[in-house]
């Protein structure tokens, strides 16, 4: 049986006339009562194909016909997970969606890379951090924050996180090593924009365990990582592509990094007029640098989201 | 054609047929105009407005698309892209032949998707392979009744004299803003696409888009400009070319080649399957359908020199009676009866409202940074 999870919607909610910022937030809301249904739908589906075997013509015909529901659903779940996910990691609040992300994208055979470029392990690894840093704030709030467990925490992630980027080298290593014998021009791929998620993804642990530090160490580290990622670029222009990695390492940018960021968004001829936040995500950061300089509060770009009164969506 | 061929297990077979059926249709259709543009077959053929009061189109009557329209309809529309179909090919590509253009807008399948093509309905393509024997069988069209019984109704083959492909027959002293009323033969109206894109005219076989926006607009009261309804009146005598400026056509191409590709600019990478499953909900649902259009017109108000008045530019887009407007309001119907829907036809409309939130929350991230910029103009 087909059920919603309540409808507790409503448009007039949204702030139609007055060119309400947070509207993205309801929409997520919306989606948040049909997608449960979509996802156990999935997931029987999923059962299903595990289960079944020795298939009559008939039933192999159901299948094809299921695989294309599947296509639609896959692309629905994965965009609202991707959303999500993004969302979390813009505003640093909580999931929107009642969903289990890493389930979710695993049973769906859900690809992110072929939505957004980026593969689903580093955003996995992004909730991840999400999740930790909610579980900072709920422990701060009840004054039971216990750094040496946050720390740990944070390790574990850190230790995966550098696991995977140094596979993601190696192999980008050897794509690179034959791509040179073979003579073909390099052109951008997801490969590249997951690198730039994952190392901005790094950026965002440190942030969360550490503060908003730009003379950190790791954050240095990873920033200075993130810039040269850009620079590696086939293409500048999905840059758009990149808000959230570029909100966030331009956010962290040791003052003689900020010429990159002033540049590359010249590069990739992102202006006021480019559809996207990415002219936005620029402001968001040029105003952190600003409010860094004036006094040494820990200023990542969510409290300059406050500042400005807007939470803006970096995807 | 030999009946038992078409078993109702045997999808596969089906699919063969009906492309060849398609194929054989469409080098028949471009004989016919071809060799006799005023062919007496190709009249009018009306149905019986009984019969056809009480056809299935969602986007005229949206109130019977919960009961009315299987949702299979998502998986069945597949069944029009297949055999490489399945893609949906944008303006980007250039048309080059009539028959190319044939191929990727197949004449019924403004109609077919209302058509149950699932298991207890494949006498549809039964009645249609029979059809290939006779000489009738090019105006013939398989629609399904909200009976669910499925009906072949005519398909008419309009000659040239209409300028436009789709309906604006004067003699039947119908419009494009009759739709909804009682038009029976004109909803049934096909007109002969290879001999309008010859000639350089318009593709009928995006009739239902324009029936769409036409209604939307009738029943909205816009006070945008709407081109589709002065096309059709104002070039029916005319050889000149219409102009496409601001039409719904526009923007929802604006839609398919630039924000889709914006939005996801890697699945033409890796996606094999094209983009068909998304058109087809385009066509199914009014939601949808206005979304795109609202996120059509947001890019092209953004690839326009900037207003001075940006405020005013925002609200406009918004505004009541425009297409974000109407997709959000459809939207929230839809959350509203949410909790009624049930098993598989609840869950292709919880496909078709996801999807048409998807857009409009796109449409409101891309809105902000035009808010955001002209609070910094002011």
């Amino acid at each position: 049986m087909f059920a919603t999870s309540g409808t507790n919607f409503n448009a007039d909610s949204l702030k139609l006339f007055s060119g309400g910022t947070e509207n993205w937030q309801t929409h997520l809301g919306a989606a948040a009562i049909l997608v449960p249904a979509l996802v156990r739908s999935q997931m029987a589906s999923a059962t299903q194909d595990s289960i079944g075997s020795g298939q009559g013509f008939g039933q192999q015909n159901e299948k094809s016909l299921q695989s294309e529901g599947d296509t639609v659903a896959s692309f629905l779940l994965g965009s609202f997970a991707w959303f999500d996910i993004i969302a979390c990691a813009s505003t640093r609040s909580s999931s929107f969606l009642r969903l289990d992300h890493k389930v979710t994208l695993e049973l769906a055979g859900i690809h992110l890379e072929s939505l957004a470029g980026c593969e689903n392990w580093v955003m996995i690894f992004i909730l991840e951090i999400s999740f930790l840093d909610k579980w900072k704030k709920d422990a701060e709030k009840g004054s039971k924050l216990s750094v040496i467990e946050l720390a740990k925490r944070g390790g574990q992630i850190e230790e995966r996180l550098r696991d995977r980027l140094a596979d993601m080298e190696n192999k980008s290593l050897t794509a690179s090593s034959s791509r040179n014998t073979s003579g073909m021009p390099s052109a951008s791929t997801p490969g590249e924009v997951t690198k730039i998620f994952a190392l901005a993804a790094m950026t965002y642990l440190h942030v969360v365990v550490s503060g908003a530090h730009p003379e950190l160490p790791e954050i240095v580290e990873s920033v200075s990582k993130t810039i040269i990622a850009f620079q590696s670029l086939a293409d500048a222009k999905l840059l758009r592509n990149l808000v959230w990695p570029f909100c966030i390492s331009g956010c962290l940018a040791l003052e003689r990094e900020h010429t990159f960021f002033r540049g590359f968004i010249s590069t990739a001829g992102i202006n006021q007029s480019t559809i996207g936040t990415c002219f936005e995500a620029f402001k968001i950061m040029e105003e952190c640098w600003e409010t860094r300089k004036g006094c040494s509060y820990n200023c990542d770009w969510v409290f300059v989201m406050n500042k400005r009164g807007h939470h803006v969506l970096l995807a | 054609m030999d009946k038992g061929v078409l078993q109702r297990e045997q999808a596969v077979n089906i699919r063969r047929i009906v492309s060849q059926t398609k194929s054989k249709r469409r080098r028949r259709q471009l004989s016919r105009v071809t060799q006799s543009p005023h062919n007496p077959r190709q009249e009018l053929n009306p149905l019986s407005s009984e019969k056809v009061s009480s056809l299935t189109f969602p986007w005229l009557s949206p109130a019977h698309k919960t009961a009315e329209i299987p949702f299979g309809n998502a998986l069945q529309d597949k069944f029009q892209f297949q055999s490489g179909d399945e893609e949906l090919i944008t303006s980007n590509e250039p048309l080059r032949s009539a028959s190319f253009y044939s191929t990727i807008f197949p004449a019924e399948l403004s109609f077919n998707e209302e058509g149950d093509i699932g298991a207890s309905d494949r006498r549809l393509l039964d009645a249609t392979m029979d059809s290939e024997n006779t000489d009738q069988e090019s105006d013939l069209m398989p629609c399904t009744f909200p009976s669910g019984e499925p009906t072949l109704i005519p398909l008419t083959i309009s000659p040239r004299k209409t300028k436009i492909g789709w309906n604006n027959d004067a003699s039947k002293g119908h419009t494009l803003y009759d739709i909804g009323k009682d038009t029976p033969a004109n909803l049934c109206d096909a007109t002969s696409s290879a001999a309008a894109y010859e000639e350089g005219q318009l593709p009928s076989d995006l009739t239902y888009l324009h029936q769409m926006a036409s209604v939307s607009a009738t029943e909205t009261n816009f006070s945008h400009p709407r081109t589709v309804g002065n096309l059709a009146c104002s070039s029916a005598g005319s050889n000149k070319l219409p102009i496409w400026e601001n039409s719904d056509d526009m923007l929802l191409m604006l839609y398919l080649d630039e924000v889709f590709y914006i939005q996801y600019p890697f699945y033409r990478l890796s996606n094999t399957q094209g983009r068909g499953w998304l058109f087809s909900i385009l066509r199914r649902d009014k939601s949808t359908y206005h979304a795109a259009l609202a996120l059509g017109e947001y890019y092209q108000q953004s690839i326009r020199p900037r207003s001075s008045d940006v405020s005013r530019d925002t609200a406009c887009l918004r505004a009541e009676g425009g297409h974000y407007n109407l997709a959000l309001r459809e939207m929230q119907r839809s959350i509203e009866q949410s909790h009624t829907w049930s098993d598989t036809p609840g869950l292709v409309r919880s496909v078709e409202t996801l999807t048409c939130i998807l857009q409009l929350l796109f449409w409101e991230v891309c809105l902000l940074l035009l808010v955001l910029t002209s609070m910094l103009i002011v």
